[in-house]
């Protein structure tokens, strides 16, 4: 979390509302003072730590500061001894945040003033920046109170598939949903304004003409093609690669319409299409043909692969290196010439050349990926195709196609496997002599749409058989009475439905028949707060807690864990009255961990408290990592995903999140990390040896790469990433004019970027806040920007490293004065640390789970669960059951 | 809203070509002025946004006045030299640098600064305009950017930030963007398209009730909550209506032949083509006044993309964290050349289309720059911005100078103020400004 006021910030841009709130309201207690209360209090105020201020800061501002700033003198107009340590009104908190920036920057005292001692003057700073924290937490509080939330993209797109049973993403094209506290799932930050409106009323309208689709059963098409069918495209002037083999087809669906088969080319043999990942070879697939209805599709394409193994990428190699030695020796004119190249050659290249193709990981080539696209770029699967060449295989992928009126589409299919260009000093780079893994495609499919059931499963879900349904009206009332009460998560009142009735004789007489006119009141379902929100209204005494209704815990359960809509059972118990016992609710948490639908928790959860959403935005840059590609981008995530799931289903120890002797990886990540025999695409848990330097959060590439700035890594990053999410100790923000670390030291030939910082770090101001950051990262300064291992820092072409660059310092001395030699160690010492560990995770998961920020008396309350936790084995599944059967879930 | 129009159907404007007929203008402005019976063309804002920063060594002039000698990358747009001026020294005090420029070039905000937020940004300059600039047209903006969506907090891919801090999804396909402003929709009959306004306003109705019965039993926090939603459907109502109003305005006819609509974004095409191709749409927007509030990013922050055609292997990216490599700042400085060479292209487009005495260029006012500046060792500070301001002279601005201001002095915000006053709005604040921006008037 960072401050909220900055002494430059004008006022009018920030929301006040929320700041002014809890000073003015009455209050029944301080969060001081109800620390140890039973019951949460409401409205928690500011109390200034009046102690501290009188033993630390006022003396300190009495010897250097009130000389300038005083009753005598009022420089810059200011006078520090009034300065009163009340920091809950905002403009005494801005004026805080200025002294303690230019204490921290050093420009106060001045340089000609006597200089304080520097202990005292980073006790003051540290205090000045920790009362100004507790002062903004304060101010976001609500009270414990779960705010009115929203469901944010993720949640509204669950919500539709398991509303309606189609699964299609509706909220994709939805703003970006804002976290607070380090999650998009809470209520005071989800907010809604016109253009989510708009998006939502798009969505609603779409939604429901999908689902309820009126007439005939769609015809379905079908369009093949064969790789051979193509031929050069030269013949059509103005293209701009001639060596693409196209051909222009009628379209057997569309009058007076022709698309474009690309296929074949050079690489063309017995009717089957080889593609290697290089530049401008053949490619498969149509371009510009016309859907001729909207719905779901599916692509087929028959494939193999030919995995050359390293022998075979040793011997290709180096044949084409022997080609080139030969042309460099016929082009020397003179016999001794020859000689120096024969021996240079032997001496240096042959020997390299070896040793990187004998060694360099990338050469046991994984099978090649098959990447499916449309014509807009959009993906619509990648799968690696392990089917051999005698055994060919036909691999599907399902798309939604709903263009709009005149749009033209297409599928193309190219191989997507990534070579590190390692090689690109050796001359033969693109040739295609060289062995990379082959993806074969005989023939590419399309069909669509697919129409199993009709009407469609949807429809009969929506508008279901009934004895009511010759009478329209009756029939309504039932439709929208079960629709609304599933929406609404609850059962829809009797107001509520006639309102929907009303709509739906309004538009009545408009509409050709029942299932277009039923649509509208559907869209207002889908569109109203009772839809949107997680509703649980209050009761009329605004400072007391209530407890949650059947209906409503059964949401908070099912948001929870599956960021969806409670399912028939938990509507069940709910209906039954059940839904309180605590009982019921741990069998629940394991019933509903078990379902494929908490998939949805692992993702939620850790792609924020890891921050594996991040992963990708800032990637590591293709020319200094050549290693990075897009298998391994999704594969990072996946292993961090994988490993939480790992915990999380076989209820292992979170300490396995410090360190653990395993790791959750696929082939690609195998191969990555230089751990042997890990084939498919699939993740599964692999024993790692030390040899290996692998095992818990720390070590994986997701984790590496979003804490690097993509050119670099970034101990700073790294060092934050611990303390917030490991340790939960958040650093303050860095003031406001940090900068960078300097690019080059003076008399350092190779400055490592820890040397850097180091140079940072002498820097007063700077000391006091990185002496804690930045011992962490350099923890992590073997592990490059990409998540690789290494041993020393890179100063080669291209940050290549040799024998000669600086090896890695990974020692650190903690504030505490622990000090570790390397990031073994460090791990070790961060396994001593366990109940900071699990109370930092409480705290995420526990925000998580309320979907509101942790407030100061809520903190017995998570020790308790900490204790807890701790007591069972530090397992995971224990944690969520306390959560989930404490006051704080259980209330509003 | 006088939405009434006196173009004639069969009339059209020959696409990227510069053959406009001057009558056909007029009477365009006849109609979107029909209100205020005034034939002064109107004003217009274009902003324009490079990511990561620029080689500020090669950028900067080296002296400030009139008089300045164009630095070497400015050197791309010598024809032009009347036509802009270079501001130096400006900065957003609020923003944290880095890689969120592009969320905040536009905002000016703290993006940590709101209490119970980890990130909230504020509504943009170019939204701000549109409120109420944008009642006369079609489209009250335009968000484009090379990447298109809006991107993620921190790593915004649009420049656009509504008045509830929502990030306005841009588009990137020149082809949608073609589409959607001059490409009438006629996937529907009148008939149909003006029964689903009625439904709608039904809907809304329906939802509108709903909502008071839900407000009375919910607490002060929960009620504000819904009171955004409130006042969402209230709005939409209304955007109902004015999309209802211009049913029956046919969009303003485009000839596509010369466009290169297809052209796609980054190293997935051929990345000249593709900025003039959004440059000739832009020009056109601006010349039917289908809108007249523009905002277009060339490229995304941390990424940028290859420039292979200019003979770079790094990165945009990676070259901005150039640590004060020579190599890297020149690439650095030949993809800054080449973003000011097609910047050149559309400043030559809009100065060759007239309409009435002047140039398009003289009401239209373009702001182009960076939200960092990747300075001297790399560093991504929010401080000293690469910025240049051209046209609009016909609105009151003055140009051809480099405005160099001390650092840390002046906020870019005076620029947006400035902004706003040229395009006609009795603005004197946003945000963090303290004024106009002294001598650009």
């Amino acid at each position: 979390m960072r401050l909220a006021f900055r002494p430059t910030t004008a006022l009018a841009t920030l929301v006040a509302s929320s700041w002014f709130a809890c000073g003015a309201r009455s209050s029944v207690g301080s969060d001081r003072e109800t620390a140890n209360a039973s019951a949460p209090a409401l409205a928690p105020v500011f109390v200034p730590d009046a102690q501290a201020y009188r033993e630390l800061v006022e003396p300190y501002f009495r010897r250097h500061c009130i000389g300038c700033h005083g009753p005598d003198a009022q420089e810059g107009e200011f006078r520090i001894d009034q300065l009163l340590p009340d920091l809950s009104e905002r403009h005494v908190a801005e004026k805080w945040l200025e002294v303690v920036n230019r204490i921290n920057k050093g420009e106060m005292p001045p340089a000609d003033e006597p200089r304080p001692d520097a202990k005292q003057q980073d006790a003051v700073a540290t205090w000045i920046a920790g009362e100004l924290r507790r002062a903004a937490k304060i101010a976001q509080s609500t009270g414990g109170k779960i705010v009115l939330r929203r469901m944010n993209r993720a949640e509204y797109n669950n919500t539709i598939r398991d509303l309606i049973g189609m699964d299609f993403s509706p909220a994709a094209d939805f703003p970006e949903d804002p976290p607070a506290f380090g999650f998009d799932n809470v209520g005071s930050a989800l907010s809604i304004s016109p253009l989510h409106f708009e998006k939502y009323l798009r969505a609603a309208r779409e939604i429901v003409d999908r689902a309820i689709v009126s007439g005939e059963r769609p015809k379905s098409f079908l369009w093949r093609l064969e790789v051979e069918q193509a031929h050069p495209s030269n013949q059509f002037p103005g293209r701009r690669s001639a060596g693409d083999f196209e051909l222009w087809v009628d379209d057997p669906h569309t009058p007076r319409h022709r698309y474009l088969i690309k296929g074949g080319g050079r690489d063309v043999q017995d009717g089957w299409l080889r593609q290697t990942g290089g530049r401008g070879e053949g490619q498969a697939g149509f371009r510009w043909f016309k859907i001729p209805a909207p719905g779901e599709y599916v692509v087929r394409i028959r494939a193999a692969a030919h995995i050359p193994t390293r022998a075979d990428v040793l011997r290709t190699a180096t044949a084409l290196k022997q080609a080139e030695y030969d042309r460099e020796l016929t082009r020397l004119d003179s016999d001794q010439k020859r000689q120096q190249l024969r021996e240079r050659w032997d001496r240096y290249v042959w020997p390299a050349f070896r040793r990187h193709l004998e060694t360099y990981p990338d050469y046991d080539y994984g099978a090649p990926r098959m990447k499916v696209a449309t014509d807009k770029g959009i993906i619509v699967g990648e799968v690696s195709v392990d089917a051999p060449r005698n055994e060919p295989h036909v691999y599907e992928f399902r798309y939604e196609f709903h263009p709009q009126p005149r749009e033209l589409d297409g599928i193309n299919v190219t191989n997507n496997y990534a070579i590190p260009r390692e090689i690109e000093n050796l001359s033969f780079g693109d040739n295609p002599g060289f062995a990379r893994p082959e993806l074969w495609i005989d023939w590419v499919e399309l069909e669509g749409p697919v129409v199993a059931d009709w009407p469609l499963p949807s429809q009969r879900r929506l508008l279901f058989d009934s004895p009511l349904r010759d009478n329209e009206t009756s029939y309504a009332r039932e439709v929208l009475d079960r629709f609304a009460s599933r929406a609404y998560r609850r059962p829809a009142t009797t107001g509520e439905i006639d309102g929907l009735l009303e709509l739906l004789r309004e538009v009545r007489a408009s509409k050709p028949n029942f299932e277009e006119a039923i649509k509208i009141p559907l869209i207002a379902v889908l569109c109203s707060p009772h839809f949107l929100y997680l509703v649980e209204p209050s009761e009329p005494a605004e400072n007391t807690l209530r407890e949650l209704d059947e209906w409503e815990l059964a949401s908070r359960l099912s948001y929870f864990l599956w960021s969806s809509m409670p399912d028939e059972e938990l509507f069940a118990l709910a209906r039954a009255g059940t839904m309180h016992d605590p009982d019921t609710l741990r069998a629940q948490v394991d019933r509903m961990l078990a379902d494929p639908k908490s998939a949805a928790f692992v993702r939620n959860f850790t792609g924020q408290w890891l921050g594996l959403r991040q992963v990708g935005a800032n990637p590591p840059g293709r020319d200094l990592f050549p290693r990075y590609d897009d298998h391994l981008e999704t594969s990072m995530v996946g292993e961090s995903e994988a490993f939480f799931a790992e915990i999380l289903h076989h209820d292992l120890d979170v300490k396995h999140f410090l360190k653990s002797d395993f790791v959750v990886i696929n082939e690609r990540l195998a191969r990555f990390y230089a751990i042997p025999d890990v084939k498919g695409d699939k993740f599964r848990r692999v024993p790692v040896d030390p040899q290996h330097h692998r095992g818990g959060l720390l070590t994986q590439a997701s984790i590496l790469t979003i804490t690097s700035n993509g050119t670099r890594t970034s101990p700073v990053i790294r060092g934050k990433w611990i303390l917030d999410n490991i340790l939960g100790d958040p650093p303050p923000p860095p003031p406001p004019d940090a900068g960078d670390i300097a690019p080059k030291v003076p008399g350092i030939n190779k400055a490592t970027v820890r040397v850097r910082l180091e140079a940072h770090r002498q820097i007063a101001a700077c000391a006091s806040c990185h002496s804690k950051i930045d011992p962490l990262g350099f923890a992590l300064e073997n592990f490059n920007a990409d998540g690789t291992w290494r041993d020393r820092e890179g100063f080669g072409y291209k940050g290549r490293i040799d024998d000669q660059d600086p090896p890695i310092d990974a020692s650190g001395t903690l504030p505490d004065g622990t000090t570790f030699a390397t990031f073994e160690e460090f791990r070790e010492l961060l396994l001593h640390r366990e109940d900071e560990f699990l109370a930092a995770l409480t705290e995420k998961l526990t925000t998580y789970a309320l979907g509101r920020g942790i407030e100061y008396s809520d903190r017995p309350t998570l020790e308790e669960f900490r204790r807890a936790m701790k007591r069972e084995g530090n397992s995971l599944r224990s944690l969520i059951r306390q959560i989930v059967t404490s006051r704080l879930f259980l209330t509003k | 809203m006088p939405i009434h129009t006196q173009l004639d159907r069969r009339t059209f404007l020959r696409g990227a070509g510069v053959s406009l007929a001057l009558p056909l203008l007029d009477a365009m402005h006849s109609r979107t002025h029909a209100g205020n019976a005034d034939k002064t063309p109107p004003a217009r804002m274009v902003f324009l946004y490079v990511p990561n920063g620029v080689n500020i060594a090669k950028w900067v002039p080296a002296t400030p006045g009139s008089d300045y000698s164009l630095s070497p990358t400015l050197e791309a747009l010598r024809d032009h030299r009347k036509e802009f001026s270079i501001l130096s020294g400006l900065g957003h005090p609020n923003s944290k640098g880095g890689h969120s420029g592009a969320d905040t070039f536009l905002t000016a905000a703290d993006l940590e600064g709101t209490p119970g937020y980890d990130y909230r940004n504020s509504i943009s300059i170019d939204q701000f305009a549109a409120e109420t600039v944008g009642l006369h047209t079609r489209f009250p903006s335009i968000e484009l950017s090379t990447s298109g969506g809006t991107g993620s907090p921190g790593h915004s891919h649009t420049l656009a930030f509504s008045r509830d801090a929502v990030p306005l999804p841009a588009e990137n396909s020149p082809r949608a963007v073609f589409e959607r402003l001059f490409v009438n929709d006629t996937g529907e009959s009148r008939a149909a398209k003006q029964r689903r306004f009625e439904e709608d306003r039904s809907i809304l109705d329906a939802l509108l009730g709903q909502s008071r019965q839900l407000e009375n039993r919910l607490g002060t926090r929960d009620r504000q909550k819904l009171d955004e939603y409130l006042t969402s459907v209230r709005e939409v109502e209304r955007r109902v209506k004015r999309a209802e109003s211009w049913m029956d305005v046919p969009k303003p006819e485009v000839d596509a032949k010369s466009l290169a609509l297809d052209a796609r974004p980054e190293e997935r095409g051929d990345r000249q083509t593709y900025e003039r191709v959004m440059y000739d749409l832009i020009c056109l927007a601006l010349q039917t006044d289908v809108t007249r509030v523009v905002s277009f990013a060339l490229g995304r922050e941390a990424g940028g993309g290859y420039f292979s055609e200019l003979g770079l292997s790094a990165n945009h990216h990676e070259l901005s964290h150039h640590g004060g490599d020579k190599d890297m700042l020149e690439g650095l400085f030949k993809i800054d050349r080449f973003h000011l060479e097609q910047l050149a292209y559309f400043l030559g487009k809009l100065k060759s289309q007239q309409e009435g005495e002047d140039a398009l260029l003289d009401r239209t006012m373009i702001l182009y720059g960076s939200g960092m500046n990747s300075g001297a060792g790399g560093g991504h500070s929010p401080k000293n911005l690469p910025l240049l301001f051209a046209g609009g002279r016909k609105l009151g601005l003055k140009l051809s100078s480099h405005l160099a201001f001390a650092e840390d002095s002046t906020p870019l915000s005076n620029v947006f103020v400035t902004m706003l006053q040229g395009m006609g709005l009795e603005h004197d604040r946003f945000v963090d400004s303290r004024g106009t921006l002294t001598g650009l008037t």
